[in-house]
């Protein structure tokens, strides 16, 4: 993206922020560009709301929750701001401040995908989806992306559907499904 | 599963919610296993709260919002109960009626706490719709053994696709594309 065009989506996100959430206690508004944040995807944005929150992680939690029953219909607001926008855009709400030690709890955070087709849009085949979160290391997120700059996939989600299409194409899958299907069908003879 | 361990498991499910959500508007409880429903993972299972609400969207949103104001922390102590169950559970609170005028249903979703979020170190969420055809293929890679839940099957794909040769090839062209694109 070209950086007059970024600093102009910045700039309007800074706004319409102050103008939906005044005095909410945001300590820290950012726009994130791919290589930014390891959860940006090749050709997406993510727009943050970093909350002012005391460390305590149960004050935390409760201020976090005050946060989203005062703000939650704006935070909504904002995210139908952001679905006109030609590029694709994460929202979070994210509590500040340095999360607790190791094994602490980082956040809480709230996420909202956009409602147009995009990261998480409707899949290739238009029918019934389920969505499925995974936690991928740094290398996994490196494969798929190296997939989305090759042109091969147009995001995160379908570089995910097309490495699986490229499994179930080799002949072992095949093998192994019909074996799949025969424990199945044992089991329930069980 | 066995239907008796599932009869069982409801039962105590449906007493859990009674106990810990006093008089809440809950419509229904239901328990759900692989095959179910397309969410729920082999070896998983969903317990899923329907909360009873106007049908009206934005109605239902506000009447939703209470129910979580009134018990977020009774539900999050629900969770952290679940996860001490030898299996996955997956806890879902929505609501009834339609999705209809262009607001889909409310949802929230507790997903197991696996030693807690902050023990993800470096891990990054990526969130993927698929389609029938995508999840089966997951689903027998578990079946078959090979991946313990569907994020490990999707991590276990990627390893395949990074062993291929022309995958190495693909890498090195995109690393000289993005090189060349930060020289414009």
């Amino acid at each position: 993206m070209e950086e007059a065009e970024f600093e102009r989506i910045r700039d309007q996100f800074v706004r319409d922020v102050g103008e939906r959430f005044p005095d909410a206690p945001i300590s820290r508004i950012e726009v994130l560009e791919y290589g930014d944040d390891p959860e940006v995807e090749p050709g997406q944005l993510m727009a943050r709301l970093v909350i002012d929150v005391p460390a305590d992680p149960p004050e935390r939690m409760r201020a976090f929750e005050s946060f989203h029953r005062q703000y939650g219909e704006a935070f909504h607001d904002l995210r139908r701001e952001l679905d006109r926008l030609a590029v694709p855009v994460l929202l979070q709400a994210v509590a500040g401040g340095e999360p607790p030690g190791p094994g602490g709890a980082i956040g809480p955070r709230l996420q909202l995908f956009g409602g147009g087709p995009g990261a998480c849009g409707p899949g290739p085949d238009g029918g019934e989806l389920t969505p499925v979160m995974a936690r991928l290391s740094r290398e996994d997120v490196a494969t798929l992306d190296t997939l989305i700059t090759a042109g091969v996939a147009s995001s995160r989600a379908d570089a995910v559907r097309w490495a699986l299409a490229r499994i179930r194409q080799r002949p072992a899958f095949e093998q192994l499904s019909a074996h799949a299907h025969e424990i199945e069908s044992l089991r329930s003879q069980l | 599963m066995e239907e008796a361990e599932l009869t069982r498991i409801r039962e105590q499910f449906t007493r859990e919610v009674g106990e810990r959500f006093p008089g809440a508007p809950i419509e229904r409880i239901e328990v759900l296993q692989y095959g179910d429903d397309p969410e729920v993972e082999p070896g998983e299972l969903l317990a899923k709260v329907i909360i009873a609400a106007p049908a009206d969207g934005t109605d239902r949103r506000q009447a939703f919002e209470a129910f979580h104001e009134e018990y977020g922390t009774a539900l999050r102590d629900f969770r952290t109960e679940l996860n001490k169950l030898p299996f996955r559970v997956i806890l879902q609170f929505t609501t009834t009626g339609e999705p209809g005028d262009g607001t889909a249903k409310p949802v929230i979703r507790v997903a197991h706490g696996r030693g807690g979020p902050g023990a993800d170190g470096g891990l990054t969420p990526v969130m993927a719709r698929l389609g029938a055809e995508d999840l089966e293929t997951l689903d027998t890679l578990i079946t078959a053994g090979i991946a313990t839940s569907r994020a490990d099957a999707v991590r276990w794909a990627l390893t395949r696709i990074r062993e291929r040769p022309a995958f190495d090839q693909l890498r090195a062209h995109t690393r000289e594309i993005e090189n060349l694109k930060s020289q414009f």
